[in-house]
């Protein structure tokens, strides 16, 4: 969908550097040196690939994001953008990056297509080439119908997505998105995935933030657990959540099973099951629904539902609650 | 408009939003209702139904100099009433608009997304320069009309009017200028208000009062008692030139000394201060001012008021232009130092001194 109008906008300057984002030994201290927003932070992006930062409120994620898009100065350490400092040179990097705030706001007041306008002529593109690619921009992001609403009467969605538009209006080689997916719906959701995916396929470099930890496993390429200002883990998205999956030891069954008696024999037979105690289970009677918490890895879930199976439970559907990512998420705050 | 974009964006973009809607309509109507009531009271209190030609005046006119007529005095009090109008309309409305200018687009959160644009700094500041200046001249240039009323009365010539407008949008350029300052300095709307109001305060009414105070020193210093009655002419009467000039950058003296080019006046001693000499509803004395003077250089009647009126200073409002020019220059220049696009730089000796010494010892985490 997206490939045609991106293809004409790809950005034909290849950089050489192997990484087109290094953080180095970043910190950031607040309020004096109480608040320690960033300590020792370090991580590189390569040319092309989708960065995701996870992390709970405060963790320091849009701290690391407004450094990297030279809105906050960094406190020690530094930032290379494609090679070139944030603190020598914050006006260069300016040219390089497209930035779409968590806290973004709108001219209220003003109408897509005069918005997108607007800061296309605040970078210097004006004529039919302003006019051409405002209305590339609002095909890409599917805002074409509605190009003469005003602002303030769009939905949470089409803010995300004309921030995007507004971002992407100068062609910049690194997209910095702070929570892009935060407040979609599932299917708006499902458009931004792949307008990141098209975008990192056309060579940018995407670092978003989110909470949303489904879409942070299925789009990004790498992905850093943030706490407290520091980095936990950071990697290939497989290797982190292979990681957190491992050492995990407590995972939540939720058991859906066929009758009400079935229910009950469960109930009366989970006491003789070593691995699972018994205030853990809990059973939602009404939907026959049986929430199991398990000490163990994959072998022992395999072995209770093998084991629930023999005693003549008859179940419908099982799920287990929670990645790898969101247990490190978890288990890390 | 799509020239006019690629010129300055934020200015475009300013001035659409503020016409957009019917309150810039609303707001330009009732302004212009208010200056109409306020032409037909200083029409009324300025003897508008009089049937007389020539107001009672004390001393009687002598000889040829029979003083202004009714009419001459109702333009000149229109003129005054019209142009303090504008003034107070400038000093709220001009700086109400700038000082909001950097500090609504933090509070509106599209500060940061301004600031990773190029058009940060100059262009911005610019923008919202002229932006607020398009709006409070489209005010004035809708007064414009009721402006041309006095030319009905006499009194008030046609220089004398594009002077007062051309002070009038010098005094809005600086306030606007003062506001932006401000505005960009505080990065708080109320803070770049207060502030803003404050110097525009003690720029009307601060000189007035050292002027004034100072008026009052000198009449009770009898050693300075001047060697004639009146003192209105600072080349007659050095003592008054101190006075005199705590006014140059006062707009309400400026705005007196385009129709008496004498203003701030001085009559004798013992009296007050007179910004408007030339319009007793303004607290000006008439019969003063347009007296015959029978003590400067020999001669009498209108001749000798003429010569005095050339022989005075150049005018205060000439000194408030040159004034506010140089003001607005260093403000403007000031605002684009404050303005200017960067992250603020630790020192170096800072930074080095919290940087790791050996990087080896904390290796970076790497994304394969």
């Amino acid at each position: 969908m997206f490939g045609k109008v991106l293809a004409r906008r790809a950005s034909p300057a290849a950089s050489t550097l192997p990484f087109m984002i290094q953080v180095q030994n970043l910190a950031k201290d607040f309020d004096g040196k109480r608040n320690h927003a960033l300590v020792d932070l370090s991580l590189e992006v390569p040319k092309g690939q989708i960065f995701g930062l996870i992390g709970a409120n405060g963790a320091g994620k849009t701290t690391a994001l407004k450094i990297m898009a030279t809105i906050l100065p960094p406190g020690r350490g530094d930032v290379l953008i494609d090679g070139k400092s944030v603190r020598k040179y914050p006006v260069q990097v300016r040219r390089m990056l497209g930035y779409v705030p968590d806290d973004y706001g709108l001219y209220a007041e003003m109408q897509i297509d005069e918005y997108l306008e607007f800061f296309a002529a605040c970078y210097g593109i004006h004529g039919k080439k302003r006019t051409r690619l405002v209305n590339e921009l609002l095909d890409l992001v599917d805002l074409q119908t509605k190009r003469k609403q005003l602002l303030k009467g769009l939905s949470r969605g089409m803010k995300q997505r004309l921030c995007l538009a507004h971002a992407l209006v100068h062609d910049p080689q690194v997209l910095l998105l702070d929570e892009p997916a935060s407040g979609l719906d599932p299917r708006a959701r499902l458009e931004m995935r792949e307008l990141l995916r098209e975008l990192a396929y056309m060579g940018k470099t995407v670092v978003i933030s989110s909470h949303a930890l489904q879409d942070v496993q299925d789009i990004c390429d790498a992905v850093g657990i943030m706490a407290h200002g520091r980095m936990l883990e950071c990697g290939s998205t497989e290797m982190v959540a292979a990681k957190g999956a491992a050492g995990v030891h407590l995972r939540q069954l939720v058991v859906r099973v066929v009758s009400q008696a079935d229910v009950e024999r469960t109930l009366a037979i989970a006491p003789g099951f070593a691995s699972v105690e018994a205030e853990s289970l809990k059973a939602d009677l009404a939907n026959r629904r049986i929430q199991v918490d398990i000490e163990g890895d994959e072998t022992t879930c395999a072995a209770f539902l093998s084991y629930l199976t023999a005693q003549g439970v008859a179940v419908a559907h099982f799920t287990q609650r929670g990645s790898g990512l969101e247990e490190l998420f978890v288990g890390e705050d | 408009m799509t020239r006019l974009t690629s010129i300055n964006p934020i200015a475009i973009r300013e001035m659409r939003a503020r016409m957009r809607g019917p309150r810039a309509f609303i707001i330009l109507a009732g302004y212009l209702l208010l200056l109409g009531l306020l032409i037909f009271l200083v029409y009324v209190r300025s003897g508008g139904g009089s049937s007389y030609s020539y107001p009672q005046t004390s001393p009687a006119p002598t000889g040829n100099n029979l003083g202004p007529t009714v009419s001459f005095q109702i333009g000149q009090n229109i003129f005054l009433g019209i142009f303090l109008f504008l003034l107070l309309v400038v000093a709220v409305v001009t700086p109400a608009i700038t000082a909001g200018a950097v500090s609504r687009e933090i509070e509106g959160r599209t500060h940061d997304l301004l600031l990773l644009t190029p058009a940060y700094g100059r262009i911005l500041a610019f923008g919202k320069l002229f932006a607020a200046l398009a709006f409070v001249f489209f005010l004035l240039m809708g007064a414009f009309p009721f402006v041309c009323i006095v030319f009905v009365f006499g009194g008030v010539n046609l220089g004398q009017l594009l002077t007062g407008m051309a002070l009038l949008m010098l005094t809005a350029f600086a306030f606007a200028v003062l506001g932006l300052f401000f505005s960009a300095l505080f990065h708080r709307t109320a803070l770049a208000l207060i502030f803003s109001y404050g110097v525009i305060l003690a720029l009307t009414f601060g000189t007035l009062l050292v002027s004034s105070s100072l008026v009052a020193l000198i009449n009770q210093d009898q050693k300075i008692t001047p060697p004639i009655g009146l003192r209105y002419n600072a080349n007659l009467d050095p003592a008054f030139d101190v006075p005199r000039r705590a006014l140059l950058v006062n707009p309400l003296a400026a705005i007196g000394s385009v129709l008496a080019l004498n203003a701030p006046y001085h009559g004798a001693v013992g009296e007050d201060l007179q910004l408007f000499p030339n319009s007793a509803l303004f607290g000006g004395n008439v019969t003063r001012y347009y007296a015959p003077p029978n003590f400067a250089r020999g001669q009498g009647g209108a001749a000798g008021n003429a010569a005095v009126l050339q022989t005075s200073k150049p005018p205060l409002w000439a000194g408030y232009a040159l004034t506010y020019v140089i003001g607005i220059v260093v403000f403007l220049l000031l605002t684009l130092f404050v303005m200017r696009p960067r992250v603020r730089p630790l020192k170096k000796a800072r930074v080095r001194k919290n940087r790791p010494k050996d990087k080896s010892t904390k290796p970076a985490i790497t994304t394969p």
